[in-house]
């Protein structure tokens, strides 16, 4: 299955916005850089104002509340116990779902990948199990467990396994047969060819698996925080919401925005930074 | 992945499914013994669990539960695809109103999609509307900036043969840019349709009257520990023919790609 031409992790670079496209003037555009670089900047501030303008001119509703008020209740929240509680839960629950799926991934990942004959006995069951949503398990785990962090994290790292199995395993099946043979010519023992051709080979689809099972956590963590009211930012968001405190809840969704932001961007750039050496990377560079 | 099924006989090819047969079929068998004299309340016996799928879910919540989850879910997928490729188009051709509002694209296809739950709840209530606007508006961003992608990466020389063909706008648009884009608009389309899943059992596990994550949470909270695992199995198959339906689609559409990859 899955011929699909894209989740490989090779995905093209895309091109930069200083590449000159036939739809504008290329010329003028680089006379006036300070413009396009400051462009995605003052849309954003656009937006912010007119969100706050429009709020200020009570054409929102009322659960909407403005940016300033948003904001205010942000810096009201962020110095209190129950924020950084909240935050260091949701966070701490993050990192250990992470960390066990991404580790059982790339192991069962390199597994299937290196022996054929596993892969073929379980790849029937892989196939049904990942795509049945984390999520889907939580009435179990509830019922099993309760509803403490260990439900969260124990399923943030089925959400984790699942992006960084099917990337390793990608990774590791699609390793260069001459890479492969004359790693063992050269009479290089299995660990070494582990360390020396299989995972420099695979690893810029692990990064790509990391980066996809590290936005998945975060959804499944925040969704079973809200759900069963584990403590966390998840819980918090729908505390204030079933309270009517708008600004507060709206400065928590940000908050949790951010975070998102953050993984996405931070993985991106230890990923460019540790395999800039690797071919795919050089060639974005240029 | 296809290179490791390498063209064989047929009767190689047989017994190689025969193998990958043997781990499925021995899990269900011992899931099916193993728990037939199974007093534990948390796990039932799969006879049990199959007898309650089969009175739970064929035909007396079908109409009530499965149709309303499936539904919520395909209306807000196919607003968000109709609206992605479109608003993907537009970017995609004009590269500075991209990069105006590509730093809103960015945060709100990073926010996890489950934060906005509460949110969606506060402003339109617990009914279908917002289960279905909330759907769409998540799953936007994966057909969103996958279809910018494609659009921005059309060979140029193609892009200089159909002006030169002398093809209107709205022509370049639907048959030279749109299909050279349709590999990352699908693969788009894929992701969200597992995005749009999964907020379909989010949404009823929050709130909700009605559907089948809604069923599966109350089976759990009032013991009815064997329709819980019925509820979850349907769930399991539900996201496993979604996919396959996709794939089925996808490769139908893209025929002309794949073929023309593999000569």
């Amino acid at each position: 299955m899955s011929t699909q031409p894209t989740p490989t992790g090779l995905a093209p670079a895309p091109a930069g916005f200083d590449a000159p496209t036939p739809a504008a003037a290329p010329a003028r555009r680089a006379s006036r850089p300070w413009l396009l670089r400051g462009l995605p900047w003052l849309t954003t501030l656009g937006i912010l104002v007119l969100w706050e303008l429009i709020a200020r001119a009570g054409w929102l509703p009322p659960e909407v509340p403005s940016i300033s008020a948003i904001g205010a209740a942000l810096v009201e929240l962020a110095p209190t116990a129950g924020f950084v509680h909240a935050l260091m839960a949701t966070l701490e629950q993050v990192a250990v779902g992470l960390a066990g799926g991404v580790v059982a991934g790339l192991v069962l990942g390199v597994a299937l990948g290196t022996v054929p004959l596993l892969y073929r006995l379980v790849h029937y069951p892989l196939d049904f199990l990942r795509f049945v949503p984390a999520v889907v398990f939580l009435p179990l785990m509830l019922l099993l467990l309760g509803a403490t962090p260990r439900v969260s994290t124990l399923l943030g790292m089925v959400g984790a396994l699942w992006p960084m199995l099917f990337q390793t395993f990608y990774g590791v099946s699609g390793i260069n047969d001459v890479l492969r043979d004359s790693a063992r010519v050269f009479g290089l023992r299995a660990h070494q060819r582990l360390g020396h051709v299989v995972l420099p080979a695979v690893a810029p689809f692990v990064a790509t698996g990391v980066r996809l099972a590290a936005s998945h956590v975060l959804v499944v963590v925040v969704a079973v925080e809200i759900i069963a009211s584990v403590r966390g930012i998840g819980a918090d968001i729908a505390v204030y919401a079933s309270n009517a405190v708008y600004p507060s809840m709206y400065a928590l969704v940000f908050v949790v925005g951010v975070l998102g932001v953050l993984a996405n961007v931070g993985l991106l750039a230890i990923e460019r930074r540790v395999l800039g050496w690797h071919i795919s990377y050089r060639e974005e560079a240029r | 992945m296809t290179s490791m099924v390498r063209p064989r006989r047929a009767g190689h090819r047989f017994t190689a499914w025969l193998v990958s047969l043997i781990v499925p079929v021995a899990a269900l068998l011992t899931w099916w013994f193993a728990s037939l004299g199974n007093t534990s309340p948390f796990w039932p016996s799969l006879r049990s669990i199959l007898v309650s799928f089969q009175q739970l879910w064929l035909f007396s919540r079908f109409a009530s539960d499965v149709l309303p989850s499936v539904g919520r879910m395909l209306l807000g997928y196919c607003v968000a695809v109709v609206i992605g490729i479109a608003l993907g188009v537009l970017f995609g051709r004009l590269p500075l109103l991209h990069r105006a509002f590509d730093p809103a694209l960015q945060f709100c296809r990073a926010l996890p999609a489950t934060a906005l739950v509460p949110v969606s709840i506060v402003l339109l209530g617990i009914g279908d509307l917002p289960k279905i606007v909330l759907t769409a508006f998540v799953t936007v961003f994966p057909v969103l900036l996958n279809t910018i992608d494609g659009v921005r990466a059309v060979d140029r020389e193609l892009e200089d043969a159909a002006r030169s063909y002398r093809l209107t706008r709205a022509q370049r648009v639907l048959h030279v840019q749109l299909p050279a884009a349709a590999p990352n608009i699908l693969a788009g389309m894929r992701i969200a349709l597992t995005v749009a899943f999964v907020m379909m059992v989010v949404t009823e596990l929050v709130a909700a009257t009605n559907g089948i994550g809604f069923v599966t949470l109350q089976a759990q909270q009032s013991f009815e520990v064997s329709q819980m695992w019925a509820g979850m199995l349907l769930l399991g198959i539900l996201g496993v023919l979604f996919n396959g339906a996709f794939v089925l689609v996808e490769r139908r559409l893209l025929r002309w790609y794949t073929k023309d990859r593999e000569s």
